[in-house]
């Protein structure tokens, strides 16, 4: 009976090795010149140590279990042509060769998702490639490649992608019309990085841990909503969302916290920013060089610094939600009837030099202020601020509310045990 | 008496001279540190490539840039500041070198981090090598300031041409969505 047992476990090992021979022996890409236009081709399960170019409207499907290791100084799977779609596909890709990236697409109309990548280089790069849809993708790196790289390419979408340690996310130059949405980026260096792209699209996208949660630079006419800038505090230069040369772009719902700066903007003009909240940052908000740009109904909560600005011109702050703000309401319109100045005297001061920091809230520091005001181009002036914060709902959620109740409930009683067991016995 | 303090004389002098010529300040390049180093104008993290320049200030304070167009964009808001040295890196060797010694191509294709796309050379023969073999045009330290450091703005312009073609290439299809206001 033993020795049945013994040869039916040698038989399945044998053939559970042989079954992954199998399929690693055979030539994939000549699978892929086989298939007709238009038609799939699915692979087996196992480890495949090819490099394919897919360069046909074709789908290139992996079962559970199919991974290609690479060492190659080609990438992985270079897609190149129309109506291409690749899904369930593992890479690991480490090579000494730099600036090759694991999987490389150009083209229009394709299709990647559930892709999972580890590679020391860049997992993906777009080039000149439009209206492709990348969708389930996780990229993992060394911090040295981008997880993805566009260049010239338009018209694509990125959705539910995780990245992490990466050396940017989402790295994009000259790539006008694209669209991120509900991704999470992590441990890297800048979350989304635009560059000299237009019409961009960052929604529902959660960055954290990042040098910056996102660096948007020259572009007009973007959306950036309902994002999560949250902890990014890595660097003494991190910020939750930098934005510099941007124009008539609209920045609103995003939830900025624990960032060392929240919103950084430099050479801005006609942008759009509202219904933000700022909490637990070191600077809530740096603006400089702006012009023309609204700034409304935004919420200022707990951070060190609110505000600091320099170089504004005709800029629109009112009824945002400082609550550090001295607020006085007599008619009862909910908006306070004074105006609510901020002076970033102390930041300037310590910008000059540094070691003043030591003097943060120091009485001394705070005469001084209120004595020498910083020049009114460097004040910031909300005249319309509001007494309560709007945008309280984001707080708790209820089910952290229900644990705290549960352990204030167990603790009572934890408590009245312990009274009840020490009491003195007659 | 009147020999002593000829003697106190001369020795005070000699001794003014010495401490004045000690005292001439060297302005070295500070290196790049890519953990903390950004741009003074773009904000962007500066690596410690052959795109990355330096400024230094007669009161010690150093700037660094992640592209030179970066660092005349600064010179020109900054005519104020009073700048000691400045440097470039080679674009072979990555070495630092003074600016005015150096020497620079400016060409179209090359990608730099901030789309200026000038490189430096320490020598005049090294540019003029890079030009024979990949195209672009040989500027001087004099050149620089008559140089309109506008970005890519032909790479922009092809691009734009790219997608005029695509767009008609497309046919009628309804709304593309493209957007080009690229200026």
């Amino acid at each position: 009976m033993k020795i049945l047992a013994q040869i039916i476990l040698f038989v399945g090992i044998l053939s559970l090795l042989g079954g992954l021979n199998v399929s690693a022996n055979q030539s994939l890409q000549a699978k892929i010149d086989a298939t007709r236009e238009g038609g799939t081709l699915k692979i087996k399960k196992g480890i495949y140590h090819e490099t394919v170019i897919l360069d046909k409207s074709i789908t290139f499907e992996g079962e559970s279990g199919v991974i290609f290791k690479v060492r190659s100084a080609k990438p992985a799977i270079k897609i190149t042509g129309k109506n291409i779609t690749i899904k369930g596909i593992k890479i690991e890709s480490f090579r000494k060769t730099k600036n090759t990236p694991t999987i490389y697409i150009n083209g229009s109309n394709n299709r990647v998702e559930n892709i999972t990548i580890d590679s020391e280089n860049t997992g993906i790069k777009v080039e000149n490639a439009n209206h492709t849809n990348f969708h389930n993708i996780k990229i993992t790196g060394l911090g040295k490649g981008n997880g993805f790289d566009l260049w010239q390419s338009t018209h694509n979408t990125f959705s539910k992608i995780i990245l992490d340690h990466v050396q940017d996310g989402f790295y994009l130059e000259n790539s006008n019309s694209n669209s991120f949405i509900q991704n999470r980026i992590n441990d890297s260096r800048y979350g989304i990085h635009v560059m000299f792209s237009n019409d961009i699209t960052i929604k529902n996208n959660v960055s954290t841990r990042n040098y910056s949660g996102a660096m948007v630079m020259g572009t007009r006419k973007s959306v950036i909503e309902h994002n999560y800038f949250t902890d990014n505090n890595q660097n003494v230069n991190s910020q939750g969302l930098l934005v510099y040369d941007v124009h008539e772009s609209t920045i609103k719902n995003n939830y900025i916290s624990q960032n060392r700066v929240g919103l950084y903007m430099d050479n801005a003009s006609g942008n759009s920013i509202r219904h933000n909240k700022f909490v637990s940052n070191f600077v809530g908000a740096q603006l400089s060089n702006f012009k023309n740009n609204f700034l409304n109904n935004n919420s200022f909560i707990g951070n060190v610094n609110e505000m600091q600005a320099n170089d504004g011109f005709n800029n629109h702050i009112k009824r945002n939600y400082w609550d550090a703000a001295m607020t006085l309401d007599t008619n009862g319109d909910g908006i306070s009837e004074l105006p609510y100045k901020i002076d970033p005297y102390f930041l300037n001061i310590t910008s000059e030099t540094p070691p003043y920091q030591l003097f943060f809230q120091n009485p001394g520091m705070l005469l001084l202020q209120k004595m020498l005001k910083s020049s009114n181009h460097l004040i910031v002036t909300d005249k319309e601020p509001l007494m309560n914060n709007a945008l309280k709902t984001y707080d708790r959620t209820e089910s952290q509310q229900t644990n705290s109740w549960i352990m204030s409930l167990f603790m009572i009683f934890c408590s009245l045990f312990i009274i009840y067991l020490g009491r003195k016995k007659r | 008496m009147r020999l002593n303090s000829f003697k106190l004389f001369f020795i005070t002098i000699i001794g003014l001279l010495v401490i004045t010529g000690c005292g001439k300040k060297e302005y070295k390049p500070v290196a790049i540190n890519e953990k903390t180093d950004k741009c003074d104008v773009c904000h962007m993290q500066v690596k410690d490539n052959q795109f990355a320049t330096e400024i230094i200030l007669e009161n010690g304070k150093s700037f660094v840039f992640d592209d030179i167009g970066c660092m005349y964009k600064w010179m020109k808001k900054n005519k104020d500041k009073k700048i000691a040295n400045s440097y470039v890196k080679d674009f072979q060797t990555k070495e630092w070198i003074e600016l005015e010694k150096a020497s620079f191509v400016y060409n179209k294709p090359i990608r730099t981090p901030m789309a200026y796309n000038v490189l430096s050379f320490a020598n005049k023969k090294d540019a003029q090598t890079y030009i024979d073999q990949k195209g672009g045009k040989l500027l001087s330290y004099k050149d620089l300031s008559q140089h309109s450091w506008e970005r890519n703005k032909e790479m922009v312009k092809e691009m734009k041409e790219k997608m005029k073609q695509m767009k008609m290439g497309d046919g009628m299809k309804k709304d593309s969505g493209m957007n080009m206001d690229m200026n």
